[in-house]
């Protein structure tokens, strides 16, 4: 501890020099008044040392260790002069006066020293104990009853009570303390670590309220004795305080974007089943904020058939921790329905092993407004498509007409041979069955093909099946066939096997092949000088989809039209709308294929392509309700 | 590809199908077989061109509107290979100058389909008829053909001449011979050609193509 280096106790500078001044003076006025009372009065040896050690100690408290040590010296030197044998003199007969000198000396240097030291302590102690006053933070002391031992100049400011106040008292009593967590925890950890912080929340002596952040450290002994605790406090309150107007005006942004996106966020914990709900969430699901928020309320609201998909999520988080993104409906007061789009995740937990994840935090989005307007796109554009059908089936009506007469013929002309048979007797019997097992067959021919143009013909809304594509390329070639040979070209399908299921309509791929296919014969018209041409050719595509070509023998297309060709109103036709091919690239793309044109290279004519991803295992598509 | 149904005398007339539609042309063929008339089927226009022709008389039962070679166009190739084969149109849906395209072509008939049983098989009923005809006449043509080209220049020269209705007298001027040598080419002339008068002799003289006068001489001359 070199305090003594540090510290230069009392006053300093010009002022020290007067005191020195002043100390030497007294000191020898002491030491001269005192020596001559005792020469005087004929005090023995020991006496004299005796009342010279008093001497030092009082000349020590007067604070300069070189002073007191040349008084120690010079007292020393007196009694040797005028208290040993032989006296007046600095010479010393016997050695035991010698030692007593010495004795002397070396005690009034140690007691010199002491004082000194004990002085400097004292400053130091004083000095620190004038920092905590300095301080804004407030410092207490109590002791092991919570009796305050020590209450600084901060804590007077902070909470208004004068140490005289407080001494003594339990600071809980005074302060009215609240604590954050129940004091027994508190003095437990403060046994266990001898530490403790947390906030508080005192009331000052005005009645006011400060909260404070509070540090504890426990006092020990040597021994290692609990004796009291060391309590600073530091006033947060206006910290906190602008903290909580930002987070409620946060809040209360957050509050608005939420109404604006009309997004409601909600909390729940799996364990103790407790959810928590913004008031967006009040607001989607209808409830008044008074209702206690809860997965039950929320499920009451869901449209039954919707209920067992929400339900397997919810269970998926409330077992397995699992996250989901859900879409489902909300039936409310007087039959309306809400789209809704439900997010939520587990909030990590500090061992990250994930079994600990209880608390879900997730988002509940009201999508109604998009979905409408989807399902009115898609509305819109599957009336489209209708109308460009119904035009393709139009233009293909008088090859359909003999497509269904065909069968129709030949059923009477079987029914008529066999009353022609029938009349022979039981000779014609079996060529009269045979007639009729014709007319059933064709029949059900001609009932097919009405069939399929009535599909054709219907306003349906889109309707997603695992389909295969070879089945309608035959089912569109059975109805194009007759249109092709009345334009006096041949039609060719090379199919590929194996092809994949995709998941589409199936009206709407027969529209787009006739109207591929009607798009190569009206570009072979004017065709003479080579054979007209017109193959359908398909084939699976890797990674997994299938491809579909129409190409044709005909007039063929210039790069310009390449590209052009799918935009609406194009159209390279003296009397065309130039809607089909944008109808089928819209129906193609809505499948999430692709479908495009070129020309055949080397050979005369175009193919045009399409191409379709593959149906995942067991894909289905409900049909769209109706909103 | 034929079917090949009873087997019959070669001069059994045959009912010949062609359409493209196999219903129709089994329903053909079972309507035909139960009035035993003869069938033979084809699936296309090429199919029946590439095959032999049955030497018996024969019609043809053909779908108008078939891929590749429509029925029309068949008329026309068998009119321009010069084979007269009586034929019956069968059409889904028929329009006034397809009709009038076929019948000038020399069609038999135009149905449309469906049609009545009973108008067909008296359609097929006729044109068979019509195709025994021309194969007897053609016969008789060819024995006279025959006949004539049995006479010897002289004779045919005189039968040109009474053809023309040249009288005896006449016929000796102009070929510079005595009338008597002309009565007794006559009288061979007409022997050999087993002809009983006058009017049957100017007919056979039509049937073997000889003009009637001056005028298609020339064109007889260039033609033979």
């Amino acid at each position: 501890m070199d305090v003594t280096a540090r510290w230069r106790i009392g006053p300093k500078g010009r002022p020290r020099l007067r005191y020195l001044a002043w100390l030497w003076a007294i000191g020898t006025v002491a030491i001269a008044l005192v020596t001559w009372v005792c020469v005087r009065l004929d005090v023995p040896f020991t006496a004299a040392i005796s009342i010279y050690l008093v001497l030092i100690v009082l000349l020590s408290l007067m604070d300069s260790l070189i002073t007191s040590l040349v008084f120690s010296v010079i007292l020393a030197g007196f009694l040797d002069f005028f208290f040993t044998e032989p006296k007046y003199t600095f010479y010393v007969d016997s050695p035991q006066d010698i030692l007593a000198l010495i004795t002397f000396a070396v005690t009034s240097i140690v007691i010199t020293s002491l004082v000194r030291r004990l002085r400097v302590s004292a400053e130091t102690m004083r000095a620190q104990g004038e920092l905590l006053d300095l301080t804004h933070d407030t410092v207490m002391t109590r002791d092991q009853n919570d009796a305050i031992t020590y209450w600084n100049r901060g804590a007077e400011q902070l909470y208004g009570f004068g140490r005289e106040e407080v001494l003594g008292r339990s600071s809980r009593a005074v302060l009215q303390t609240v604590y954050p967590v129940p004091l027994p925890d508190i003095t437990g950890m403060m046994l266990r670590e001898g530490y403790w912080e947390g906030e508080l929340l005192n009331t000052r002596k005005d009645g006011t309220r400060v909260t404070v952040a509070s540090r504890w450290s426990a006092q020990v002994d040597e021994a290692g004795h609990r004796v009291g605790t060391l309590e600073t406090n530091n006033d947060i309150t206006e910290r906190r305080r602008a903290e909580e107007t930002l987070r409620r005006s946060q809040a209360a942004y957050l509050a608005e974007a939420q109404r604006l996106s009309r997004t409601g966020s909600f909390g729940w914990n799996t364990s103790t089943g407790d959810v928590f709900w913004s008031n967006q969430s009040f607001r989607i699901f209808e409830y008044d904020t008074s209702a206690t928020p809860s997965i039950e309320l929320m499920l009451q609201r869901v449209h039954p058939d919707d209920a067992a998909a929400v339900q397997r999520a919810f269970d998926g988080a409330r077992l397995d921790h699992l996250d989901f993104d859900i879409e489902f409906r909300l039936l409310l007061a007087g039959d309306a329905i809400k789209h809704i789009h439900a997010v939520a995740h587990a909030l990590a937990n500090g061992n990250g092993n994930g079994s600990g994840r209880h608390q879900f935090v997730g988002a509940v989005m009201d999508v109604t407004a998009t979905r409408q307007a989807e399902a009115q796109l898609q509305k819109t554009q599957g009336e489209l498509a209708y109308f460009a059908r119904v035009t393709s089936l139009g233009a293909l009506s008088s090859s359909i007409a003999h497509e269904v007469n065909q069968p129709l013929a030949a059923i009477v002309t079987s029914g008529e041979a066999c009353l022609r048979w029938l009349v022979r007797g039981a000779e014609g019997l079996e060529r009269a069955t045979a007639a009729v097992n014709r007319m059933i067959a064709d029949g059900r021919r001609a009932s097919e093909i009405i069939q399929r143009i009535r599909a054709l013909s219907k306003r349906t809304e889109l309707k997603k099946a695992q389909l295969g594509l070879n089945n309608v390329i035959d089912e569109v070639a059975s109805l194009v066939a007759r249109e092709v040979v009345n334009h006096r070209a041949t039609l060719t399908l090379e199919l590929g096997r194996d092809l994949p299921p995709v998941l589409a309509d199936r009206v709407q791929l027969q529209q787009v092949l006739i109207n591929l296919v009607l798009n190569g014969v009206q570009a072979m018209a004017a065709v003479t000088d080579r054979p007209r041409r017109l193959t359908i050719l398909s084939s699976p595509t890797e990674p997994s989809g299938v491809l579909v070509t129409v190409r044709d023998t005909g007039v063929g297309l210039t790069a310009e039209d390449s590209e052009r060709l799918f935009q609406t109103f194009f159209t390279t036709k003296p009397d065309g709308m130039g809607m089909g091919l944008s109808i089928c690239r819209s129906i193609i793309e809505a499948h999430g294929g692709r479908i495009w044109a070129k020309t055949n290279g080397a050979e005369p004519g175009a193919a045009f392509s399409f191409s379709l991803p593959a149906a995942a295992q067991g894909e289905t598509w409900r049909e769209t309700a109706d909103l | 590809m034929t079917d090949r149904k009873d087997v019959a005398p070669d001069d059994e007339p045959v009912v010949l199908v062609v359409d493209d539609d196999p219903s129709m042309r089994a329903a053909l063929v079972d309507l035909l077989l139960s009035v035993r008339r003869r069938v033979e089927t084809y699936q296309s226009a090429q199919a029946f061109l590439q095959a032999d022709l049955p030497t018996a008389p024969c019609c043809l039962v053909l779908d108008v509107r078939m891929p590749g070679q429509s029925g029309l166009d068949l008329q026309a190739e068998l009119v321009r290979e010069d084979v007269h084969i009586p034929i019956i149109f069968m059409t889904g849906h028929a329009d006034v100058p397809m009709s009038v395209q076929a019948f000038k072509a020399g069609a038999v008939d135009f149905l449309t389909k469906p049609f009545r049983d009973q108008d067909l098989l008296d359609s097929v009923a006729s044109a068979l008829n019509r195709a025994v005809r021309q194969r007897s006449e053609e016969k008789k043509r060819s024995d006279l053909r025959a006949c004539f080209e049995a006479l010897t220049p002289r004779e045919k020269e005189i039968l040109r001449c009474v053809a023309q209705g040249a009288m005896n007298k006449q016929i000796a001027h102009e070929l510079g011979i005595a009338e008597i040598t002309v009565k007794i080419h006559r009288s061979n002339m007409m022997r050999k050609m087993t002809a009983k008068s006058l009017p049957d002799l100017i007919r056979m003289a039509e049937l073997l193509g000889l003009p009637r006068s001056s005028d298609d001489a020339q064109e007889i001359r260039t033609n033979t």
